[in-house]
């Protein structure tokens, strides 16, 4: 029955919960973000790249990954890289995943720093806690001030849709981060998660997305608030679509078995032109 | 008067014919699967969900079983989140007799819905065909779904701000305590598409309903409904409930 397809294919996955829950995860999230406060990263220039990546599902091999972190790092336009979930296959494999920093030398004439956003997978055996050992937090924002000759400042919103919505405190949460930018001058907004909110080709044959409702909702949202973008994961396969002035993007998947693993480059100044680059692409 | 013009009145004559028998037999049609009469329905409706929160909702339906072949139905609702739907449903039917045994019907339904979220600006139309079979304790369809939803900002209106989703499974399965001919049932029901929603496949809505003749021509309908989503190969979690309460009227 198609009800009860599961992840975990020896489980009848009808009804997984995890715990802790999306609100208990936002609540936990924000106690963090409420004392360490977010993250607001320098560059020297005007315009400047982020590398994009998703759905790694690394287990115990990480080479793939480990060759998306060497191209961001030797890029010396790239300051911030972000990763959009399913960062891990199964259970024990977060190790694994932070492994792969550790075997390429960092650019110490940039910023160097990784976000990720997590996924179903990352939460789908209960492993919340070991999640929050290396990202203490799922719901979070921040700020990328270019210092060049026209000092700008871009806004990036990470949610956490691990669960399939965004549950009522976070979606609150989203509503006044959007306000609040609005009054703030940033040049751009860019929102982005794991789920993707749209089901418009039959490679979602075997996922599921979020609800109809909350769909419309943040459609309507990131259109009022003049969001420039949205990422997304989980398909496993590459969308750009465009909405009411809102880009919606769904980027390749990362994973070892992939024939093609790819990842997206996004350029941005004045304008943002996104590429998409598979790790055989020479750059 | 020619003889094509003669062809032409005969043919004419014998479809209005039939069109007159048929209407005829409906008046007294025998279908154990649904009543027989017209009937109008009204329903209040209590929902929570996380994007809209608390908020009520006002139903009307209206069944009409034209014959023993053919039934349809017109479902609108308004509610107090600001969303609005009417929806259109209209089924074959193929009653299976055997040796003057009743062995259910086989049902085709084509369904058609309009959706109005006017608080997000954003409007849809869902279509499916589906197919099915019907007996005293279960009913069961599936088939294909297609939506497309737009902005309903006119200035803003073009094919790209419209969000087309083809290829969706539809499917619903009803399991009843009681035949369909008691005067009280209980069901419950597991499906993605309801009056006044087609929801993607894999965010079915849990269904338990109930209903209870209270006299000749009224009916008391109760029904709750549940909405998980994250479920299939994704971690589950609440979205929202409704409960319903309604009466029909049959005529």
């Amino acid at each position: 029955m198609l009800a009860f397809v599961g992840c975990d294919e020896n489980s009848a996955a009808l009804f997984r919960s995890t715990a802790p829950s999306v609100d208990e995860r936002f609540i936990l999230s924000m106690q963090y973000n409420d004392v360490n406060g977010y993250v607001t990263i320098q560059t020297h220039d005007d315009e400047y790249n982020v590398y994009v990546c998703t759905d790694t599902h690394v287990a115990t091999v990480n080479t793939k990954f480990q060759a998306f972190i060497q191209r961001y790092r030797e890029d010396r336009m790239c300051p911030v890289a972000i990763c959009l979930g399913d960062l891990i296959e199964a259970d024990h494999s977060y190790w694994w995943f932070v492994d792969a920093f550790k075997h390429i030398k960092t650019n110490p004439s940039k910023p160097d720093t990784m976000f990720v956003t997590i996924g179903n997978h990352d939460v789908f055996y209960n492993q919340w806690h070991n999640y929050t050992q290396y990202w203490p937090t799922s719901t979070y924002y921040f700020v990328v001030e270019t210092n060049g000759k026209n000092r700008a400042k871009d806004l990036f919103i990470c949610l956490d849709t691990a669960q399939g919505t965004l549950g009522k405190k976070q979606l609150g949460w989203l509503k006044w981060i959007l306000e609040w930018g609005d009054t703030q001058d940033f040049r751009h907004v860019f929102v982005y998660s794991h789920i993707n909110i749209f089901r418009r080709d039959n490679t979602y044959a075997d996922i599921s997305t979020v609800s109809l409702e909350e769909t419309y909702e943040l459609m309507s949202l990131f259109t009022k608030y003049k969001v420039k973008q949205f990422w997304a994961g989980h398909d496993h396969s590459r969308e750009e679509f465009t909405h009411g002035n809102v880009k919606y993007i769904i980027v390749d998947s990362m994973k070892e078995e992939d024939e093609k693993p790819a990842y997206m480059i996004l350029h941005i100044g004045k304008e943002i032109n996104n590429t998409f680059h598979t790790l055989s692409d020479s750059i | 008067m020619t003889t094509i013009n003669r062809t032409i009145i005969r043919t004419r004559a014998l479809a209005l014919s039939i069109v007159i028998i048929l209407l005829s037999a409906s008046v007294r049609a025998e279908s154990i699967y649904r009543d027989t009469c017209y009937s109008l329905r009204a329903d209040m409706t209590y929902a929570y969900n996380i994007v809209y929160g608390h908020h009520g909702a006002f139903d009307v339906e209206a069944n009409l079983p034209i014959n023993p072949h053919f039934e349809g139905e017109v479902a609108a609702r308004a509610t107090t989140a600001n969303t609005y739907a009417i929806g259109f449903r209209a089924q074959p039917k193929f009653p299976i007799r055997k040796n003057g045994k009743d062995y259910g019907e086989v049902v085709l339904e084509t369904r058609m819905l309009y959706n109005r979220y006017e608080r997000n600006q954003i409007h849809g139309l869902s279509i499916a065909f589906s197919a099915g079979y019907r007996w005293e304790y279960i009913y069961f369809k599936a088939g294909y779904g297609l939506s497309m939803a737009a902005t309903t900002v006119m200035s803003q209106h073009s094919t790209e701000n419209s969000v087309f989703e083809p290829h969706n499974l539809v499917y619903y399965l009803e399991i009843f305590a009681r035949p369909h001919t008691s005067p009280w049932n209980i069901s419950a029901c597991i499906t993605d598409m309801t009056d006044f929603q087609m929801e993607r496949m894999f965010t079915p809505i849990f269904m338990l309903k109930s209903y209870v003749d209270i006299a000749e021509h009224w009916r008391l309908c109760f029904s709750g409904q549940c909405k998980p989503v994250g479920i299939a190969n994704q971690a589950a979690s609440f979205f929202g409930a409704e409960v319903t309460v309604g009466g029909l009227y049959k005529f």
